[in-house]
């Protein structure tokens, strides 16, 4: 495994507020990560950072190179999306193609034909003709024809119908990743990328909350489905976060053993989405 | 696949090209075809008065120093013994108007002179028709400098308004790059596709005029081209646009960091901002140098000439050189102001 990417303190203020504060990062290839985190947590400006699109304090390289300085010759092995109004709209299918042809050096303009020819975009349409899910194949065709070892996505499903995000996120893990690519996946839909992710980032008020890979997860966090008098000897147990279940509580813990838990009640390893609810749930967090 | 520099460069000219067809490409052609049309529309009334009789176009060209028209008219009425009769027309004389006969047939046929006569005195009376034909560039460079001032207050805040912004920073371009190349369309490209066009409509120009003359059954070779220097055209109108676009590059180059560094409106920007300066530099200072520099970099008529616009021909001479290289180090700041807007405050 390869260091793809390595921060250390890197900040980003606007104003009083620390919108990226004091972050440390590592991110190794070959490796599909998810960053999670609620509206205003820093996602955006930790990847913008990672890009050299904003300014940034501490120490940034993504393979080896500072993006604040050399964001062009980055770009070359770097791909990024954002969210599907960011293709320009007065442009035609086949200029965006002629334009990446021009500039990219990385960029098979066939494979990204081929693609298009499987889609409902055609070379001659405007891109403002075409519909949301249309400009995210569009600009998803552009991106896997790119020979990238890094791909940052940037809500890049927002305002899709759900058949276009699930087709969206099948054809990134099939048909892109192949093992030694790095993709970093920024949504709010958890429950659709937990299952491609190998690798989670929760990510709250500028901070980074939680970094680690999926499989331990499951090793490292229970969630306890207690109901009754349970409930109670369960809540004096530490735990990171609860809600409400039918007749009891779902608890999370971290780092409790089994055996302590395993006669209150169901044992089960908790969603990415129920986990991130408990790490950032605030007034619900305990111990 | 885009490796090469020249590669690059086209990519990014065309995208210019694409995104502001409407500015850099619609505009010159349809301003060179309603300003040609204007000249077809004239050549057509020129032709029809014309074809009432070239002398009318002779009388209407040469006779100013003649000492008047000599107007006879035949009438066409035989006499039952074939004499010839004699009409005399006074002009004092009031004729009361059923004295009028206007059944007869009448023919106005002023004193002719002979086709070199003719030829001699319009060679003699135009000296070059190069000035003329600069009238017509000088509508050309003018629509193009309003097309460019467009161009550059939009081309680099459209993007971050509608977030194509992060499309183009995806992409392997510096700021440099795309900063570079923007101008490069302002100062270059669209000049080159605007000149281009006006010389094909002077073409136009030229050709139509040798065709009123050719009708006029004069010689079109001697009266319309003997008197175009195309060499000297050419070299002038290239030359000028070379050193205005030195002239001008400043300017520009502020538009240019206008549309980067504004937040909503560039234009506003741009105006508003060099309008505060040149107020608070007169208050407090007393001077007027902000003035006068930009004064020398902004393309304006005064009451006798024009500034920074030399359309007709580069006046080398006149060029306040140190106003000029101090104006080529003001571009080289401006535009690393806007690559610095571009690099770290695009946001709106």
């Amino acid at each position: 495994m390869e260091r793809i990417i390595e921060a250390r303190g890197l900040s980003r203020s606007f104003g009083q507020l620390n919108a990226v504060d004091n972050v440390d990062l590592t991110i190794n290839s070959g490796s599909v990560i998810g960053l999670i985190g609620p509206n205003g947590a820093g996602k955006t400006t930790l990847l913008r950072a990672l890009l050299g699109l904003t300014d940034c304090e501490g120490t940034v390289t993504v393979m080896g190179r500072d993006p604040r300085t050399e964001r062009a010759r980055l770009m070359q092995e770097v791909c990024f999306m954002a969210d599907t109004a960011v293709m320009p709209r007065w442009m035609r299918v086949e200029q965006a193609l002629d334009y990446v042809t021009g500039v990219h050096p990385r960029f098979n303009r066939q494979q990204a034909e081929d693609f298009l020819a499987t889609t409902d975009v055609g070379l001659k349409r405007k891109i403002s003709d075409l519909s949301k899910g249309m400009t995210v194949q569009l600009h998803l065709a552009l991106v896997m024809a790119i020979d990238a070892r890094l791909l940052i996505l940037d809500e890049p499903t927002l305002g899709l119908d759900i058949l276009f995000r699930k087709r969206f996120f099948e054809q990134l893990l099939n048909d892109y990743f192949d093992g030694e690519r790095t993709i970093i996946i920024s949504t709010h839909q958890v429950e659709e990328v937990q299952n491609i992710l190998t690798e989670v980032i929760f990510m709250d008020e500028g901070r980074l909350i939680l970094q680690q890979p999926m499989l331990s997860l499951e090793d490292d966090f229970i969630e306890l489905r207690a109901v009754g008098e349970n409930v109670k000897r369960a809540e004096e147990i530490p735990h990171v976060g609860k809600r409400s279940i039918l007749g009891g509580k779902a608890i999370i813990y971290e780092g409790v053993g089994r055996e302590l838990l395993a006669p209150l009640g169901e044992l089960t390893t908790p969603s990415v989405s129920d986990l991130f609810v408990a790490k950032v749930g605030g007034g619900q967090r305990h111990g | 696949m885009g490796e090469s520099a020249p590669s690059r460069f086209f990519a990014m000219v065309q995208r210019e090209l694409q995104e502001y067809k409407t500015s850099l490409v619609i505009t010159p052609i349809v301003t060179a075809v309603l300003l040609t049309l204007v000249m077809v529309v004239s050549v057509l009334l020129a032709g029809r008065i014309s074809a009432m009789g070239d002398a009318i176009m002779q009388v209407l060209l040469l006779e100013d120093s003649a000492s008047g028209m000599n107007i006879s008219i035949q009438i066409d009425e035989d006499s039952a013994n074939g004499d010839e009769y004699s009409y005399t027309i006074e002009s004092n004389g009031s004729v009361s108007e059923e004295d009028w006969n206007f059944s007869r047939e009448w023919t106005f046929n002023p004193r002719t002179r002979d086709k070199a006569q003719v030829e001699d005195a319009i060679d003699d009376q135009v000296d070059t028709l190069n000035p003329m034909l600069s009238v017509l560039h000088y509508i050309m460079v003018f629509v193009l400098i309003m097309v460019s001032i467009n161009y550059l207050l939009g081309t680099l805040f459209e993007d971050r308004k509608d977030r194509s912004f992060l499309f183009w920073r995806s992409m392997p371009v510096s700021e440099w790059e795309e900063v570079s190349s923007k101008l490069l369309v302002a100062l270059l490209v669209a000049p080159v596709i605007f000149i281009a066009l006006s010389m094909v409509m002077q073409l136009a120009y030229v050709l139509l005029s040798m065709l009123l003359v050719w009708r006029m059954e004069l010689d079109p070779g001697r009266l319309i081209l003997g008197n175009i220097e195309f060499s000297r055209l050419l070299f002038d109108q290239l030359s000028g646009w070379v050193l205005s676009a030195l002239l001008i590059a400043p300017f520009y180059a502020w538009l240019m960091l206008a549309s980067a560094g504004a937040k909503r409106s560039p234009a506003f920007f741009a105006v508003a901002l060099p309008i505060g300066l040149i107020l608070l530099e007169e208050f407090f200072l007393g001077t007027e140098m902000l003035r006068s520099a930009i004064a020398n970099h902004v393309p304006h008529a005064t009451e006798t000439s024009s500034v920074a616009f030399y359309v007709a021909g580069p006046n080398w001479a006149g060029v306040n050189y140190l106003s000029l290289v101090l104006g080529l180090v003001t571009t080289v700041i401006l535009l690393w102001g806007a690559v610095y807007c571009r690099r770290y405050r695009w946001e709106i």
